[in-house]
């Protein structure tokens, strides 16, 4: 029955692929998407291979990586409020690109802004940040992580309104990408986060059991015989390399990485050797589908896709809340 | 050789606070059950934490069939070694048996390595102990507290370690699990386990035990056989408050009453 629904699940991904290609601007018939993608030979073929399928790619690779680094997150913490963005790489990488749309602008440094390199510098130099400054007698303990990436996040928050308030001229621009937008993709952008996602995913897969021993609690997992400091801190740094090269090239996608792993948990269970093969897939359906509501609702104007996951994702929230309070 | 060696050993949780174990010293032999008895924040728990490896001591000797917690692989450790504690409640809801076979995690051989039929048939042995098979695919959550209680136990027991610390083993139990628990660790200690538990109830430390440590302000005030140590003066010097003791010739160990 769980290995139906696990390829229920990988099928439906591979639908929602083919038929969100379809949606955008223009919308582009099924037959014509059918024969680009697999002959070759459609009038639509550059559109769909320059345009759609990067686009369509990419945002199956963010809600992936997002929902697979959320879900670990909050079984490392044992805590389900947790999302991806816990060690403020998600502020770090708002200051970033904020910093560099202002040295596009007063300098014309626009080499910076292209390769999203500063919006990936700061986003790992927050996840860094949280991590020394939550260090206590070489431990992380938990609290003490959490507290250090609010206020690691509030002081790159604070940052970015800083130069956001200096730099007038490309406030929408900027806007745009902190609720994150998957516009302009292109294969060049595909590789980095493809290959960590890929990287995290196996080695999360090989840790799967001291995952789950250690969503027991801590001391239970010591208890086992998990080196509960090696495992946090691999996959603490490991996670938010991930986060850090999704959000430089698609901004700060909010609640695929939190709303996902509650909803696979429900369908699949809490076995981390199935919830981190299930909460991708599932996050990446989220995500592809999202996208493309992002760019068809107002077309041919496109609406932030932060704005979109969040008006799916915090009612599906409070009805998986309702139904964990009456199912007790 | 003695499975555990304490010498005056102290410990604090932070350089602030006073020592929450100040210079204990306990033997425990192969085969022996130990009950650590005493009044709430005496220690008992954080003196089984620091001989589970968890908590690093300020000072003094600290021996695990013969070697250094602090220098030992917690994998190796954990072969050597298990702790049911009384704080365990999963974030997660879990099925038994997901929970049990985390307790073979230092059999494991590694990255993605698998279960193999070693590890299903120690889960199974050890659900078999606590009379648990009947809800091996029930999730951790829709069972009683005592049951909660035995698979935490079975967890441990599945770790197949030579010695056993139990924090409140029969804490919060109805007499009949107090029973069935009670059983199970007889019947552990006679296959040859070694036994150190923390106790509250002190007629069930007195049934079971061969080894009383009797524990005030972190420090073991009394350490002996149940003969040897208790008395009403010893009982009064560490829980502050009048007790009396009754033999009674058709149960084999005395009885206090409070």
């Amino acid at each position: 029955m769980r290995k139906l629904r696990f390829l229920s699940v990988a099928l439906f991904l591979l639908v929602a692929i083919i038929i969100c290609v379809s949606f955008g601007g223009t919308k582009i018939p099924f037959a014509e998407v059918m024969k680009s993608i697999f002959l070759r030979n459609s009038s639509w073929k550059d559109i769909i291979w320059n345009i759609r399928l990067p686009r369509v790619i990419m945002s199956v690779i963010a809600g992936a990586g997002l929902a697979t680094v959320g879900s670990v997150f909050q079984g490392l913490l044992r805590n389900p409020l947790i999302d991806p963005y816990l060690l403020g790489v998600s502020s770090g990488a708002s200051f970033g690109t904020v910093l560099s749309l202002f040295l596009v602008d007063a300098f014309g440094l626009h080499l910076l802004h292209r390769m999203s390199l500063l919006s990936f510098t700061f986003s790992i130099l927050a996840a860094f940040m949280t991590l020394v400054l939550s260090r206590r007698n070489g431990i992380t303990p938990i609290t003490e992580l959490i507290l250090s990436g609010v206020l690691v996040s509030i002081l790159f928050s604070s940052a970015t309104i800083l130069v956001m308030m200096v730099l007038r001229k490309n406030i929408t621009h900027a806007y745009v990408w902190l609720f994150g937008t998957l516009s302009g993709i292109t294969w060049k952008e595909i590789p980095l986060p493809l290959l960590s996602i890929i990287g995290f995913t196996l080695i999360c897969l090989g840790l799967a059991q001291q995952l789950n021993a250690i969503s027991l609690g801590e001391n239970q997992a010591k208890i086992s015989g998990v080196n509960v400091e090696a495992v946090k801190i691999l996959i603490y740094t490991l996670g938010s390399f991930v986060t850090a090269t999704i959000v430089s090239v698609c901004g700060v996608i909010g609640f695929v990485g939190l709303v996902t792993p509650h909803m696979v948990r429900r369908l699949f269970g809490n076995d981390h050797r199935v919830l981190i093969v299930t909460s991708a897939l599932t996050g990446g359906i989220l995500l592809c589908i999202c996208d493309t509501l992002a760019r068809t609702v107002i077309r041919p104007s496109e609406i932030p896709i932060g704005v979109i996951t969040a008006f799916i994702g915090a009612p599906v929230m409070f009805v998986l809340m309702k139904r964990s309070d009456s199912s007790g | 050789m003695a499975e555990i060696v304490l010498k005056d050993v102290f410990f604090r949780y932070s350089p602030k606070n006073n020592f929450a174990i100040s210079g204990v010293t306990l033997k425990v032999d192969k085969g022996d059950f130990v009950a650590l008895l005493g009044p709430n924040g005496c220690g008992k728990t954080t003196l089984l934490r620091i001989m589970a490896g968890l908590l690093p001591v300020s000072s003094g000797l600290v021996r695990i069939d013969g070697k250094d917690p602090a220098k030992m692989k917690r994998k190796q450790f954990s072969k050597i070694i298990g702790f049911v504690t009384q704080d365990f409640a999963p974030v997660y809801n879990y099925t038994v048996a997901q929970i049990v076979l985390t307790g073979r995690l230092p059999y494991s051989r590694g990255f993605f390595s698998t279960w193999s039929k070693d590890d299903i048939d120690a889960v199974r042995n050890a659900l078999d102990k606590v009379d648990g098979i009947k809800f091996m695919n029930s999730f951790f959550y829709n069972l009683s507290t005592g049951e909660q209680k035995r698979v935490a136990i079975a967890r441990i027991l599945s770790q197949n370690t030579p010695i056993l610390l139990l924090d409140e083993p029969t804490a919060h139990l109805d007499p009949g699990h107090v029973i069935k628990i009670k059983n199970l660790l007889k019947s552990l200690n006679e296959e040859g386990k070694t036994l150190v538990a923390a106790f509250h109830d002190i007629n069930t430390a007195l049934e079971l035990c061969n080894k009383l440590a009797l524990m005030k302000e972190g420090k073991i005030l009394f350490c002996g056989t149940p003969e040897q140590v208790m008395n009403i003066e010893n009982l009064e010097a560490v829980y502050d408050v009048q007790l009396s003791i009754i033999n009674d010739p058709k149960i084999k160990h005395p009885i206090v009453i409070y």
